[in-house]
């Protein structure tokens, strides 16, 4: 019994030296990580998105980590999962930046949730990097905008589809803000370009019953469906318009190589997508980010805009704390940030210092035969965003 | 008149998955009195099968929709032994369980598929054209396949020694149990059955919808919407409940929009709750 009893007490008594010795694996001793927060959700219904971004995000940090971290010392991310509630963002965020002491927090995929997280943000001058694409028509000194806003995607795909495919549009989209922004905005994109509408549907999010818009689409004959359809509904309808073998090519804003995988070949050949970055951009920086996501990540996501968004606003972040001279200061970081440029996988991308949006480039592709897109065109140079 | 009937058409379609969604929760709701609100999770894990059996495994579609009923019945039965049989006679403690369970099997369909959705191909391409309506083949056998369901779970319960003693069960409880029937066992197989179907609404839907943690939220409103019209006491009911439905959202649907449709369906069935409390096809009360 005492032998057991002494045992005991020395395994209590090295448990410490084991918890010491593993931080000191982290950290050189006298070196405390910089603390960064992930404000992602893993559960709920954004969480088809916030997955690749996720996965994108922790990649790039994990890789600045393995290089050296930041002046020898590692960046630590405090992970947050805000179950796609907007009002549990605004409070996980407040925790990360109060409770944690994060440097900065890089997160949120709705506009609803960064809307939710804009003022948390701004009450303690602390520091957001957002990696999706959204609406535009925002700005916060708080907030980095990394994914790409209309004037860089939707501008010029309207444009491109008006020149090159045909002039008969039909906008789809879910019931919420940003399909209704965008789809406004492709109107006037048409009457400027000399194309026309001629038909506009919502369906409720999430709905994955499109019998009646099917139906409006074959009588009113478009040439181009214009889709912001996301999630299951956007799987879904490509399906069921596949089924039905209409003529009208589907041009989205949001379909992504991940999404395609669940459409499959036979209903979304031919179709178009306009992003920022696709997983067939041609550059040896993209090779190895490809292949390194491949062996890295076995959870069914593919390289697509949203990991690339998740990635640059690592690599912007990891960019600007090596800038700063105090990675410590949320203030030095965020202006670092401005007119910050990078190497990605996507280009040599920046920061606009006067709006603190991403210059992104334009590429809209096509998915083939064999199910994968390719890049069809791109644009010359960065688009200077204009939000 | 061609965008009518087309309308028509595609309506019998949205109506056909509705009720085969809502045949295995009529049967557990108006047999065994259970709200159970992981439906729609039933309905997943037959998704889920149809795209295991399809494209993990390599097997055909027609061998995903025996293997839907079977996963499903099965997820069923153990949460009638584990937890529903557990909670008899107390409606809210078990739709509260039932949502528990719902959020449970998301998580861990997330946790072990992903997030994503997954792809099931359709089994038979093609579509039939009349004039200047187009049918895709893939709705015609699923009407086809909901109606042949429908009426063999109609005779199951109607005509056979098992459908006997189901009904006896939820007739009289304490003298079927007299008569030698084991009444525990006979809730556990009308639990699996009703989850069974669920999974086969499941399997049928995959291929024209999507296959994700998350999809079982719209059709546990549909099997809802369709049991508070249809009631829940016959199947004509619920067949006149899934067509009420699906061919008044696809025809609002295609006069209006579908967001307005939706609203508009359920003011009318507000409506339908008002005049009959117990749906259309209550039974007479003695």
């Amino acid at each position: 019994m005492k032998r057991k009893l002494c045992a005991l007490a020395a395994c209590v008594a090295m448990l410490p030296c084991l918890l010491t010795g593993c931080g000191n694996g982290k950290a050189p001793a006298g070196q405390k990580p910089i603390k960064i927060g992930l404000l992602y959700s893993l559960s709920g219904v954004t969480s088809v998105s916030e997955k690749q971004l996720y996965n994108g995000t922790k990649l790039a940090i994990d890789q600045i980590n393995q290089s050296g971290g930041i002046r020898g010392r590692q960046i630590e991310t405090v992970f947050a999962d805000y179950a796609s509630d907007p009002a549990k963002a605004a409070d996980k965020a407040r925790k990360l930046i109060l409770d944690d002491k994060v440097t900065a927090i890089v997160g949120t995929c709705s506009s609803s949730a960064r809307q939710a997280v804009k003022p948390v943000v701004e009450q303690y001058q602390s520091l957001l990097i957002y990696p999706q694409s959204y609406e535009g028509q925002e700005h916060s000194k708080n907030i980095v905008y990394v994914g790409c806003i209309p004037n860089q995607q939707a501008e010029i795909f309207v444009n491109w589809l008006l020149k090159n495919t045909g002039k008969k549009f039909f906008l789809i989209g879910c019931d919420f803000i940003y399909p209704h922004v965008e789809n406004t905005l492709a109107k006037q994109y048409l009457a400027a370009g000399g194309g026309s509408v001629v038909g506009e549907e919502y369906v409720p999010y999430g709905s994955t019953d499109f019998s009646s818009v099917l139906n409006k689409i074959k009588t009113s004959n478009p040439d181009i469906i214009y889709s912001e359809l996301t999630g299951d509904s956007n799987v879904a309808f490509y399906k069921q318009y596949g089924a039905y073998g209409l003529k009208a090519t589907i041009a989205s804003l949001t379909t992504n190589e991940t999404v395609l995988k669940a459409i499959g070949t036979q209903a979304s050949k031919g179709s178009y997508i306009c992003v920022d970055y696709f997983k067939n951009v041609q550059n040896d920086l993209n090779k190895k980010f490809v292949q390194t996501y491949a062996a890295t990540y076995k959870d069914g996501t593919e390289p697509s805009y949203a990991v690339m968004g998740g990635y640059n606003a690592g690599l912007f972040l990891g960019e600007a704390l090596k800038k700063a001279n105090d990675p410590d200061s949320t203030q030095q970081v965020l202006a670092a940030l401005k007119g910050l440029k990078i190497d990605s996988p996507s280009g040599e991308i920046s920061i606009d210092a006067s709006n603190n949006h991403a210059a992104l480039y334009c590429r809209i592709g096509q998915v083939g035969d064999n199910g994968e897109i390719s890049v069809i065109y791109q644009s010359e140079k960065t688009i200077a965003p204009k939000p | 008149m061609d965008s009518f009937l087309a309308l028509l058409l595609n309506g019998l379609n949205s109506s056909a998955l509705i009720l085969m969604a809502a045949l295995g929760m009529v049967i557990i709701c108006g047999l065994m009195d259970v709200i159970n609100l992981a439906h729609g999770e039933l309905i997943m894990i037959g998704a889920y099968t149809a795209y295991t059996v399809t494209q993990l495994a390599g097997f055909g579609f027609w061998l995903a929709l025996p293997a839907a009923f079977a996963a499903a019945a099965a997820a069923g039965a153990v949460m009638e032994i584990l937890v529903v049989r557990r909670l008899t006679g107390r409606p809210a403690e078990t739709m509260l369980a039932t949502f528990g369970i719902s959020i449970v099997l998301q998580q861990v369909t997330n946790l072990a598929f992903g997030a994503q959705s997954q792809y099931v191909a359709i089994p038979i391409g093609g579509k039939l054209t009349f004039g200047r309506v187009v049918v895709p083949c893939y709705n015609i056998f699923t009407i086809g396949f909901a109606a042949a369901v429908t009426a063999a779970t109609v005779l199951l319960l109607k005509k056979t020694k098992f459908g006997r003693r189901v009904r006896a069960v939820t007739q009289n409880r304490a003298m079927a149990e007299c008569l030698g029937i084991n009444s525990a066992r006979v809730d556990t197989f009308t639990f699996a059955l009703g989850s069974g179907l669920a999974g086969l609404a499941g399997a049928l839907a995959a291929p024209v919808k999507s296959v994700s943690p998350f999809m079982g939220g719209p059709y546990l409103v549909n099997s809802f919407m369709t049991s508070v019209v249809g009631g829940v006491a016959s199947f004509t009911g619920t067949t006149v409940g899934s067509l009420f439905v699906g061919e008044s959202t696809a025809l609002l649907g295609g006069v209006s929009n579908d967001v307005l449709a939706s609203i508009l369906v359920l003011l009318m069935i507000i409506a339908v709750i008002r005049f009959k409390p117990e749906g259309l096809f209550a039974k007479e009360r003695r």
